[in-house]
């Protein structure tokens, strides 16, 4: 007997013959209907990825006047504290970018906000506030704390997607992931829809950067683990027809122990880079690389690059090299810099330096190129501001080599 | 998937309810007064607490209670309002035993097999799905009435009721993980306790 439990009566006891026979039936009935309903969800590596724009020689580079431009995307005190930008160029070739701002970072009154830099026009537009806890809480059916990171990026169909934190529990490893999509280019959107990512009470799943495209349809966000174990993971988003979420499922990269928000770069149609941060003592930003579209990863190793526990982001530039920001520092984010390679990451070139003040913070850089190839940066600018700076390929190596000239003996 | 998961919380409460009213009336309540209970448990479900109903408290805790979990919370309110025991003690001990069984493959594979991830696996809906069927079958057809959970379990996966797409959720949760492994090592330490009663000697004639 069972602790706790009376005797068992004679009704209790096992099923009947007849009732076997009528529980399989029912039981076969059920697995019938599972499978029928299927699902759209993959799990196998992706067939490719959506070719990166097109590369372009030098010759047929338009673009060679050098162009660097300094912008501010949030006003000055529209919050007390701000940070976690996300940036992306819309198929309208207007920016959008999307950070978080509030008393501090984790509070109640933490929200949501977007920018939007129209493509015919030099200045950003006044914040919109997109999400906040409140918002959160109706539209999830849930007691909401705080919201956190989140990234907006268009998928090839040009609907937009918004991918963000929000927390039920605890501190910043009790996140879970929320997804919403928009028809407009995010001025409306989709009610937002909880992803379930992790088997314990779905803790702990968080978002950093910007996703790569599968050619099948699938969305290849990368996200990360931080409760107990660290660890990244890429979620694979099916979209339906309809332009909401169809499917689901996160991958975990389990051998990357300690590492955390990855960035990904697609080479080319089969081959992603995948940048890291460094967690363990090593403080030295970690790559890793896939041949699959994104599928299964190589084991990460070490850059000669230092990494403070800081994001980093990185993109493919039109003349193939890689294009990476972050903090140059073991322990501080108190500058912010450049570097390119020309071998796929094997080595890094020192390019210009964007921020260095002691004692500041200026981090979480993401990175876009709109659709004349320049590129835009945006991160957080000592946690008051959201910070724009746009340049193209021919600064960037103008600024390398003033960076080698420095450097040389 | 909410409509679904404020029917188990009302089903909870009301259990919770009639329990602790069978204890202050030891001969029983009316039929009449037990479905009162569960007119009292939906307004408990919800009541507001610091402007948030109690049920979407619970939800936003832990939206995902396994089908196993909620069958439990099911046959106890069927003990104590219709007064009836629809489980014997097979039933339980495989429903504990699975639960012991799945939650620490779920939870715990990865101290061992450092690559693997189980959890993964519960999004291939046609191998979860046959997985689930094969396990409910088996268990049916062995004479456990338990195995009508994994029957709900599966049915449950294809009408995606629950807020998860992925099988393992269907079937497991932290709560009835360690629920199941309490159980079973309280059996185990009865079942230790009664043996040491008896005696080697009597161990031996028995």
């Amino acid at each position: 007997m069972t602790p706790g439990l009376p005797p068992a009566s004679p009704a209790c006891q096992r099923l009947s013959p007849r009732a076997r026979v009528g529980g399989v039936l029912l039981a076969l009935g059920a697995l019938a209907f599972a499978l029928g309903r299927g699902g759209s969800g993959e799990s196998v590596a992706p067939p490719g990825i959506q070719a990166p724009p097109p590369m372009l020689s030098a010759a047929g580079w338009t673009d060679a006047v050098p162009h660097f431009a300094r912008g501010w995307v949030s006003p000055p005190a529209h919050t007390p504290s701000v940070h976690g930008s996300s940036l992306c160029a819309l198929p309208s070739g207007d920016l959008l970018a999307i950070w978080y701002g509030g008393s501090r970072e984790g509070g109640i009154d933490v929200a949501l906000y977007t920018s939007r830099l129209p493509a015919a026009s030099g200045s950003w537009t006044t914040p919109r506030l997109e999400m906040d806890r409140v918002m959160a809480q109706q539209e999830l059916d849930r007691v909401i704390k705080k919201v956190g990171n989140a990234v907006i990026f268009p998928d090839p169909r040009g609907l937009l997607w918004m991918v963000f934190v929000s927390v039920s529990v605890g501190g910043w490893s009790g996140s879970a992931l929320n997804v919403r999509t928009s028809a407009d280019e995010g001025r409306t959107w989709s009610s937002s829809e909880r992803l379930t990512l992790n088997p314990f009470l779905n803790l702990s799943t968080l978002v950093r950067n910007k996703p790569i495209f599968a050619r099948d349809g699938r969305i290849g966000l990368p996200v990360y683990h931080e409760m107990a174990a660290k660890f990244p993971q890429i979620l694979w988003l099916t979209p339906g027809a309809d332009g909401r979420l169809a499917d689901y499922r996160v991958r975990n990269l389990l051998g990357q122990a300690g590492l955390i928000q990855p960035a990904l770069v697609p080479l080319d149609e089969n081959r992603v880079l995948m940048l890291l941060r460094d967690r363990s003592a090593d403080r030295l930003m970690r790559l890793a690389l896939s041949q699959d579209a994104g599928w299964t990863w190589s084991e990460a190793r070490h850059t000669d690059l230092p990494n403070p526990d800081a994001a980093v982001d990185g993109l493919r530039l039109r003349d193939g090299r890689i294009l990476i920001v972050y903090n140059h520092a073991s322990r501080s984010r108190e500058n912010l810099r450049l570097a390119v390679s020309s071998d796929q990451g094997r080595t890094w070139r020192a390019g210009a330096v964007i921020e260095e003040t002691p004692w500041e913070e200026y981090s979480y850089p993401t990175l876009a190129e709109d659709r004349q190839g320049r590129i835009h940066l945006t991160y957080t600018w000592r946690r008051e501001r959201i910070c724009h700076v746009s340049f193209n390929i021919a600064w960037l190596d103008q600024r390398s080599l003033a960076q080698d000239r420095a450097n040389s003996p | 998937m909410v409509g679904f998961y404020v029917s188990a919380v009302v089903l909870l409460l009301w259990a919770g309810l009639a329990a602790a009213g069978r204890r202050l009336a030891p001969h029983g309540f009316t039929l009449w007064r037990r479905l009162l209970l569960g007119l009292v448990a939906a307004g408990l479900a919800f009541l507001p607490l610091g402007g948030v109903p109690l049920w979407m408290r619970a939800f936003s805790f832990h939206s995902n209670p396994s089908l196993p979990l909620l069958g439990l919370g099911l046959v106890a309110w069927a003990r104590v309002v219709l007064e009836r025991d629809w489980f014997g003690s097979a039933d339980w001990l495989a429903l504990w035993g699975f639960g012991a069984a799945a939650g620490t493959v779920l939870y715990l594979h990865s101290l061992v097999a450092t690559d693997l991830d189980m959890y993964f696996w519960g999004w291939e809906r046609g191998l979860a799905a046959s997985a689930l069927g094969a396990l409910a079958v088996l268990s049916i057809a062995g004479g456990l009435r338990a195995g009508l959970l994994l029957v709900a379990a599966l049915a449950a996966f294809g009408l995606d009721a629950l807020e998860s797409r992925n099988a393992w959720d269907y079937v497991i949760d932290p709560f009835y993980w360690l629920l199941s492994l309490g159980m079973l090592a309280a059996i185990w330490l009865r079942a230790a306790r009664r043996a040491r009663r008896l005696g080697p000697t009597a161990a031996v004639h028995r």
